[in-house]
Formats: C-alpha cells, structure tokens, sequence
C-alpha cells in the first residue's frame, strides 16, 4: 500500500465536486417521457386497452379474475401484472404511483385507502357504483374504502383474525375452547389455558402456547393483530371525552391526532398485558419463534386471518384443529381491511379501470371468487346466497366481522402510524417499558401526522 | 540543420500533442460523462433536495424548507439516536477488530500445518455477501438457533440476542467483526511481511521477549496499516444497512436503528425524501470527513 | 516482478500454500529451550487448538448453513436441541427446499438476472475503466491532475447515502425496474479505475515507444500493447467487478419493483423477513444457492481474488 496519489490530489478533488454538483443542479428536473398508446379499435367500448396492474405476490387480483374479465370483455381489456412482495407494496406504491410507469390498477391493502386518495393516487368510484351497492355492502368495509365523502375501493373480500387452536394438544391438556361468540374468551382466560398447553419452560418452551407471530414481518407488533390488545382495552360505548372511548379508536376521528389516544393508561395497562405474552412467569409465546410453528404442530394456539384454513387442509397435517373468536380484554374486537382493488386516478384509461374494479367487486365475479376460495365476502347478497359460509368455522369469522369488525385507524398517514406503533409494540413485546414506548410513539407521530 | 530539425521537432510534438488530446478525450469521455452522470449528479440532486419537503407520490408538490430539514434533524431524538447507535456500532467494530486481526495475522505469518486453508477460512466471510451473512446469522442468534443450542449444552439459559437492549447491539457488532475479520487481517499480513527483515533480527539480538517485542517494534512498524483498518472499519460501520433491515428492523428500542436504515426507511416508508436527503448529506459529510483524517494520517506516516 | 500488485501484496498473500520461508516451525525444535519436548508437546496442542477454534467459528456456521438447506425445517429444529453431531449431518437429505426455490420461488429466475446484471456491469466497466485508465497513465495532456482528482473524489461517496437522489435520477430517464439500471450507475467505478492505473504504470514506457516508432497509434498501443501486459490483473478487476455486482443489496432492493426483475440477493432477503412465512430450510437453501457460485469462485481464485481485495482497503 506504498503508492496513494489520493493523498495529494484531494483537496482539488472536492473543490471540483462542488462545483460539478453545482452544475449538473441545472441538468436535473426534466420531465419523464409519455409512452403514447393506441386507441379506436372496432368493437371496444372506449377502445382496447392494456391495464397495468400493480400487484402484491399471490394476492388480488389474481390471474383467474383477469383472464376472466379478459373474457367478459371480449378480450378489449388486457392486463401486464406486475407483482411485488407483501411486505414492501406501500413502499413501491408511493414510488410508482408519481414514475412515467404508474400503474392503472392497484391491488393494496385497505387500510391505505385514505393515504392513497389524499395523494391523488386513487380514482373516486362513485359514478360507476352499482345501484344499491351501498346497502349491500359491510358497514367496515364501505367506511374504510371510502375516503371524504367518496368511495374509492369497494373491497372484494375481508379477513378476520381468529385464535386457531390444535385440539389434540388441548384435548390433552383437559381444555375446553369456546367456538361461539357469546363463549369468546378474554385474554386472561386465553392465557391461562395458553399457559395450562404449553410445554416447556415459559420463554423458551418446546410447544408453545401461543405460536410466534407469523403476521407483517414474523416479528411481533403489527397493527393487524397486536392493535387489538390496546384498543381491546377501550370501550366505544364510554364518553367521547373519556379516555376509554380514545383508547378504543387508537386515533382521532380526523386521523390527526394520537397524543391522548394511542397512550392513554387503558392503552398502557393492556400494552401491560401483552407485554406478559413474552416476557416473565406467565410468557407464552417468543420473540425470535419457529416459524409455521402452529403447522408444524409445536403451538397450542394461533392467531391468524381466515388463510389459515386453506394451509391446514392443504398441509394435510396430523392433528385435529378448530378456531375460536379472537379474545378480548374489555371490548371484543377485530381488524377489517385485506387486499381490494383501486383504479389509478393517473390512469389513460379511467374508464376502462374503474369498470374493471366494479365488475371485480360486485356481481358474478365477486360471488364466484368467494365461492372459489372461501374468503369472507363484502356483500351480505354473496355472503345469503352461498352455503358455504354458513358453517363452522366460516360462519363464526363472518359472525365476528359483522358484530365485531372495526377497521384499523383512519389515517392519511397509514404507512407511518402502522411503522411506528408497529416498532412501539415490538419493543414492549422485547421487554421495553410500555408507557414510555407509547408516549415515544406518540411524539414521534404527532408532527407527522400534522403535516 | 539543426534549427531545421528542432523546427521540425517541435511542429510535430504539437500536432501530437493535439492528437493526444483528442486520443485522451476520446478514451476518457465514457467513463467521466457516467461518472458526472451517476457519481456527481445525485450530489447535486440530494442537495438541492435537502431543502425541500415533498412525496415521492407527488414530487411536483415540494415546499422549500431552507435549513428545516437539517435543525429537524439535530432536534429529532429518533435521528441522534441513530446517528449514536452508528458511531457505537463503528467504534465497537474498530476496537475489536484491530486486535484481532493484529493477532490473527501474526499468527498465520508462522509456519503452520494448514495455513493457506485457514486464510481461506478467515477470508470467506468477506466475500460472502452482506444478506447472506446477516440471514445465517439472525438463525445462528435466534433463541432456536446453533448459538443458544451450544449455550444451553453448557448448561445456560438461552439469550435473546437479538430481541435484548443490552445484547442487540453488540451481537451485531460481534456479526460484523466475523464478517471483516479476513479483509483486516490481509492488511496486516501484507503490513508484517514488509517489515525489513533487519528490524526483527536486531530486536532479537536486544534481547527483547516476544511479547515486548511485539508491543515495542512491530506495533508501532505497523501503524500505518492500522490507520487503513480503522478507516475501512470505520467506513464499512457507517455504510451498514443490512443487519438492520434483515435481523433486527431497528428494534430493541433503536438500539440497533442503523443510519443508513434509518435514511431508507425515512425515504421510502415514513415517505420524508426531503428529511433523508438533509440525512443522507450528514452521512456523506462523515464518510468524506474519516477518508480525509485518513489521507492526512497516511500522508504525515508516509514522510517520515 | 512483473506484477504491479504484488508490491503491496507479497507473494505469499497470493500463493496460500506456498511455505513460508526460516526453519521455524513446530517441524523443527525451538533452540535453547530446555524442555525441548515438553514444550514441544504444549506448543503442538496450542496450536491445534488455535486452529480447529478458527474452523469452529469460521467454517461450521457455512456447514450448517449449507447442511440445514438440505433438511426440512422440522428436522433442523429436532437436531439442534440438543446439540449432537446430527445438528452438522442430514440425515434424512431432502432436496424438497431447493425444488420449490427454483419451481415455486423464482430463485433460479433471480440467478438468472444477477448473472445478467453482473455480465452487464464487467464487461462495460472492462471497457470504460481499461480505456481511462489507458488515457490516464499513457497519454499526455493537460488536466490529466485535475481529472484523476475528480475521479478520485467520488472514492470518499458512500453509495448508501445516493440511494435515494440514484432512484429520482432514474426514474427520469424511466429506467427504474430494469435489469440494467441496476448496474449502470455504477459500470464507470473510480475504484476499478484505481485498480488498473497502478498496473498500467507498472507497464515499461518503452514497450509503447517501441510500438509507436512502428507507426501504432494509440488503440493499437493499448490494445496490443498494454492489454496483453496487464491480462492477469484484467482477472482479478473482473473478479472484483462481479464480487460488487453479485453481493449488492440497497440499491437493486430500492430500484427493483418487480418479481420477474428480482436479484438473487433481494430474493434471499425477502424470503426471511416481511411477511414471507419464512422457513428455516427454505431460507437456508436460498442462502446456500445465493453464495455457493461465490465461494466456489474464490476457492479456486482465491490468489487472483487477495490483491484486489486488499486493495478495496483504499476506497
């Protein structure tokens, strides 16, 4: 390492940079290309098109409704899929959504509704909604699809979260586990029957009692499911003032607020609790689990939307299993929202993307994606004319979205809230303490949310 | 005669001159226009962008901030604290790298059964690559993995490495000085071995124990090697992403927020371009800052 | 030496198992010691354990890396608690994880397109990087200093901190999502660029004075003077290109949006961490697969592969 002309040349070296950046400050700012399309093809209402579909691996909406709206359609509107992993479609969407490449079609999670519309990414749907569509519709699923005042997705399925239970193991342990919902445990009661299940000692069991998270990013803490402890806490019945009822929403109705919402003492009390899953005499499940822990028969219970279903039968695997209505701590809850579809609001073809996000979300194609792959519908018409739902445990979970469904916390700020309370909770299930995990949250959110 | 040729010598030297000219701009054009292109042009871009705050779903929509970003950034406990966690990771890679290498190195500079598959031993993480490293190690560290197998076959309780505030941190720096180990202990391998011979001899005939002679001759010989392993230790700690987006997302309690996760996830996830641009030109000053203390330190050793 | 490397790197850095040169060694016995075997004996057994400690910590977490790619995720967790020699051995070998990576998962796909990237990012960087240097170590003209200054400069840029600025820059010239717009920021690299001029100047001037009293130009002088010369360091500058181009994480995860565009890389991360459902086996698989043609390349390279890598030092 003798020779390093660097040594002397370095001080020129920067001042040259300086003056480089200053120059190409001026290059930088040209706007992107239009990729011109072709229009005006016999037959075609408003013409052929090729929708570009921005999709998250494995989810909505999948090859099946394309080629067949491909078909309805008589083959005017075409579709160039492009599929993108779960976990970063909110970071690629806000990407996409300003590049030259937007796409017409997005296939998102619900919950972003509000963020996506605020930013203009998503196209109103409200001069195609299907007459009595409205009526029709879930409660949850039409207040988080829609977004001041107007309905920009109209959700094509819904999950539901419920504690899957191996009943083998439980049979073996002497518990009996509610499946109704007047039965539905809280999570005291779940623990100590969690606790009763599990193998080993607490922290480092051989069967767990509850099966580490296999939700967002496998560690613990996701809006999804680990919101529910804290607005569990909460009742929506109390006061509007009172810290009960603020607990319950997690957020302002303006979905700019948290201070007083996301740390309230009921908030810290269940974050308290939750804490208790993991850590001390009383841990039933781990930070750094076996994955698939529940399929590979190793966990007494787990807390999973309906998909799990389709995985237990798929994998065949040798125990008996049942759900049971997720717990609750003062009021019972569950999460709505799952992937739907929205048309582009930047789209070169609204018209033909808006048509295509309804006929996917009502009528035939909704009845006959429910009835393909037994996700819980949108539509009390789909949900009455298909016997399917009627039994254990589709039943219960529809039961559970109606009574019980509530969507996760209106925000324009989706991303954010859901990164920061995410990593709040995650450090309160590693052993942080809870309060000053919320208020940090809090006062790490608060100026985001105001801008 | 003669001043017909010196005449005729130097109209042809500038006619190949002019031609060398454009030789060299046509051989150097390509690289330098990329370079502008790519090197200089998102300097500029990141610094103008500093002083905006904006989308990247709605670039078009930017609000000049002037200097917003950067006091948001010195009042912003999350950022300092990421900033503290990156110079502890730094620090903590530096101190243990410096003298295991130092040792690592004298001791493959013997005559050993088995050296050269030792080096390669040592020297495989190196070309490993960072997401590889950091997978096998979020199994190696997990309350299932190999580590805690060996730690409850001694007899312990098993550790939550990764999921603890006082152990995250560390774990991650033990990662990253396995995963260096080999480049450092190269540097000084070649250090050791151009040591003059006659230096090593006449300590012995001093007298001077092994140990002593370590302390007293070979260390200071060699320390203008260990400014370059500072330098590359320190440069690698401060460009770290992966173990934080793979293993750890940051938590326990930021303790392991790396900057550079921090940047990417203000950027991409929290949707702050602006603020990570204001990040990003205060990770570029300390980068630019450690290679200049770094040429400074060369240049005093080398003119000696 | 006709090497310019190995000025900074000694010889023995790049033959392994070349011995190295005096008489000492456990072999021959230490002169005036006066317990010659027993010392002997103490010496021995430090140094073996010296050495099977550096395999325990280097080598065996590449061993059950690879091992446990070849186990279902059942049996990793059967033979790791407790800790036997089963935890090192599959027993019941299963190539079910390296089936669904390349069937299921796209991971031979991802293989594909970072050989691709990494092709790409060689053979433009051998091109633009032979030909600077070229101009820089052979040619004489005015602001040769202040060019080699600025390339140099961008040395002290940490690719980390233009993430974000590369993406907007790319997505202006709407390249974001391609193959190439992974490599091409970074094919004019200052560090290659490095790496050549120190063997270039090893080169003797007068082979090129020779050649242009021939009547070569400059072209003819690079191409079949100096290349020829330096072809042992065009290796190891290629071996360095491709090790950069393989291993690159943040800016192919920031500018790839598309399944069918991922690198291998971006893939093996993924299958552990946002919501992938990760399986130990599978997620051990892939790792094997991401790093295997890496290790092998040293293994056999590994002498062409020390010089540049020493120098990455400087950068």
């Amino acid at each position: 390492m003798r020779d390093f002309p660097i040594l002397t040349r370095h001080r020129r070296g920067v001042a040259v940079t300086a003056a480089l950046a200053t120059a190409a400050l001026t290059l930088v700012g040209c706007s992107p290309g239009n990729s011109g399309g072709n229009s005006n093809a016999q037959g075609c209402d408003g013409g052929p098109a090729t929708l570009k579909v921005l999709r998250a691996t494995g989810q909505l909406p999948t090859d099946q409704q394309l080629s067949a709206y491909t078909t309805k359609t008589n083959g005017c509107v075409k579709f160039d899929v492009t599929d993108v992993p779960f976990g970063q479609y909110a970071d690629k969407v806000s990407v996409l959504s300003a590049s030259s490449n937007a796409p017409d079609i997005y296939g998102y999670d619900m919950p972003n509704t509000a963020n996506y519309a605020a930013q203009g990414i998503l196209l109103p749907l409200d001069d195609h909604l299907p007459a009595g569509w409205k009526d029709d519709v879930l409660p949850a699923t039409l207040t988080e699809g829609s977004y001041d005042g107007k309905v920009y997705t109209m959700g094509i399925q819904q999950d539901v979260l419920s504690l899957y239970y191996n009943k083998t193991l439980t049979d073996k342990a002497g518990i009996e586990v509610p499946t109704t919902l007047d039965k539905t445990w809280t999570w005291e009661q779940a623990r100590d029957a969690m606790l009763k299940c599990q193998q080993g000692t607490p922290g480092n069991p051989t069967v767990y009692g509850l099966a580490p998270t296999q939700l967002g990013s496998g560690t613990p803490g996701p809006i999804y499911s680990d919101l529910l402890f804290l607005r569990s806490n909460g009742d929506p019945k109390a006061p509007k003032d009172s810290s009960a009822y603020k607990t319950f929403y997690a957020i302002s109705p303006d979905g700019n607020a948290v201070d007083g919402w996301l740390n309230t003492p009921e908030a810290v009390d269940a974050a308290t609790f939750y804490q208790s899953l993991y850590k001390g005499p009383k841990a039933v499940t781990s930070v750094t689990g076996r994955p698939n822990a529940f399929l590979d028969g190793k966990a007494c219970f787990e807390m999973f939307p309906t998909a799990q279903v389709d995985a237990l039968k798929e994998a065949k695997v040798p125990f008996k299993w049942g759900n049971s209505p997720l717990p609750y701590i003062k009021t019972p809850i569950v999460h709505t929202g799952a992937i739907s579809i929205g048309a582009s609001a930047k789209s070169k073809y609204k018209d033909q993307a808006a048509k295509f996000v309804v006929a996917l979300s009502s009528g035939d194609l909704a009845k006959q994606y429910a009835k393909d792959t037994l996700r819980m519908p949108t539509l009390n018409s789909v949900y009455e004319g298909l016997p399917e739902f009627h039994q254990a445990p589709q039943s219960m979970f529809y039961k559970q979205l109606q009574e019980r469904g509530a969507p996760r916390p209106p925000t324009t700020h989706f991303s954010q809230y859901s990164q920061i309370v995410e990593e709040a909770l995650k450090n309160i299930a590693y052993g942080s303490d809870p309060k000053s995990q919320l208020d940090q949250a809090v006062s790490q959110l608060t100026p985001l949310l105001s801008q | 005669m003669t001043t017909m040729t010196s005449r005729g010598v130097s109209r042809g030297s500038r006619k190949r001159s002019r031609g060398d000219a454009l030789a060299a701009a046509a051989f150097l054009a390509p690289f330098l226009i990329l370079l502008v292109i790519f090197q200089f042009g998102p300097v500029a871009i990141l610094i103008r962008d500093s002083f905006y705050s904006y989308s990247l779903a709605n670039p078009d929509i930017a609000k000049f901030v002037g200097w917003g970003n950067f006091t948001r950034l010195f009042n912003d406990p999350i950022a300092m604290q990421s900033i503290g966690v990156t110079l502890l990771f730094a620090v903590g890679m530096v101190a243990l790298v410096i003298p295991l290498a130092f040792l690592m190195a004298i001791y493959l500079n013997q005559n050993l059964p088995a050296r050269g598959f030792l080096r390669t031993a040592v020297f495989l993480p190196v070309v490993t690559s960072s997401v590889v490293v950091a997978t096998l190690w979020n199994f190696l560290l997990a309350n299932q993995g190999l580590v805690n197998a060996i730690v409850q076959s001694l007899g312990f309780q098993p550790v939550s490495f990764l999921t603890d505030a006082s152990t995250a941190l560390p774990s991650i720096i033990i990662m990253s000085v396995w995963q260096q180990l080999g480049m450092a202990t190269i540097l000084y391998l070649g250090g050791l071995q151009s040591l003059p011979g006659d230096v090593m001899e006449a300590s012995l005939l001093d007298g001077a124990g092994p140990v002593k002679r370590l302390l007293l001759v070979v260390v200071p010989l060699l320390s203008r090697t260990t400014v370059m392993v500072v330098v590359v230790t320190t440069v690698f700690a401060l460009q770290s992403f992966t173990p934080a987006y793979v293993m750890t997302q940051g938590a326990p309690e930021g303790t392991t927020n790396l900057f550079v996760y921090q940047i990417y996830k203000s950027a991409f996830t929290l949707q702050q371009p602006g603020y990570a641009s204001a990040m990003s030109i205060v990770l570029l000053l300390g980068a630019i800052t450690v290679s200049l203390v770094q040429m400074r330190l060369l240049r005093t050793r080398w003119d000696y | 030496m006709s090497r310019s490397f190995s000025t900074a790197v000694p010889d023995q850095l790049e033959l392994p198992d070349a011995p190295a040169p005096g008489s000492h060694g456990p072999s021959g016995p230490p002169i005036g010691s006066k317990h010659p075997s027993t010392r002997r004996i103490w010496r021995r057994v430090w140094t073996t354990a010296v050495i099977l400690l550096i395999i325990a910590v280097f080598l065996l977490p590449y061993e059950w890396m690879f091992i446990s790619g070849l186990k279902t995720q059942a049996a990793i967790f059967d033979d790791i608690k407790p800790l036997s020699w089963k935890t090192f051995v599959p027993l019941e070998t299963t190539f079910e994880n390296v089936r669904e990576l390349f069937m299921d998962r796209g991971v031979g796909r991802a293989l594909l397109n970072s050989a691709f990237v990494a092709a790409f990012q060689v053979v433009c960087s051998l091109v633009l990087c032979t030909t600077a240097a070229y101009a820089l170590t052979r040619i004489k003209f005015r602001g040769r200093g202040v060019i080699f200054a600025i390339i140099l400069a961008t040395f002290m840029l940490p690719a980390e901190a233009l993430v974000v600025p590369l993406y907007q820059l790319i997505s202006t010239m709407n390249l974001q999502d391609t193959l190439v717009s992974v490599g091409l920021p970074w094919i004019a690299s200052a560090f290659g660029l490095f790496l050549l001029r120190q063997s270039f100047e090893s080169v003797p001037v007068e082979l090129d004075e020779a050649a242009k009293i021939d009547g070569a130009g400059h072209f003819r002088v690079f191409w079949s003077v100096i290349l020829p010369v330096v072809r042992v360091d065009l290796i190891t500058f290629i071996l360095m290109i491709f090790l950069f181009s393989w291993n690159a994480f943040l800016w192919p995860l920031v500018v790839i949006q598309s399944q069918e565009n991922t690198l291998v890389q971006v893939a093996v991360a993924q299958s552990v961490s946002p919501g992938a459902l990760p399986n130990w086996g599978l997620t051990f698989a892939g790792a094997s697969v991401a790093t295997a043609p890496l290790i092998i390349l040293f293994l056999f390279l590994q002498r062409l592969f020390l010089p540049g890598l020493a120098r990455t030092g400087l950068k």
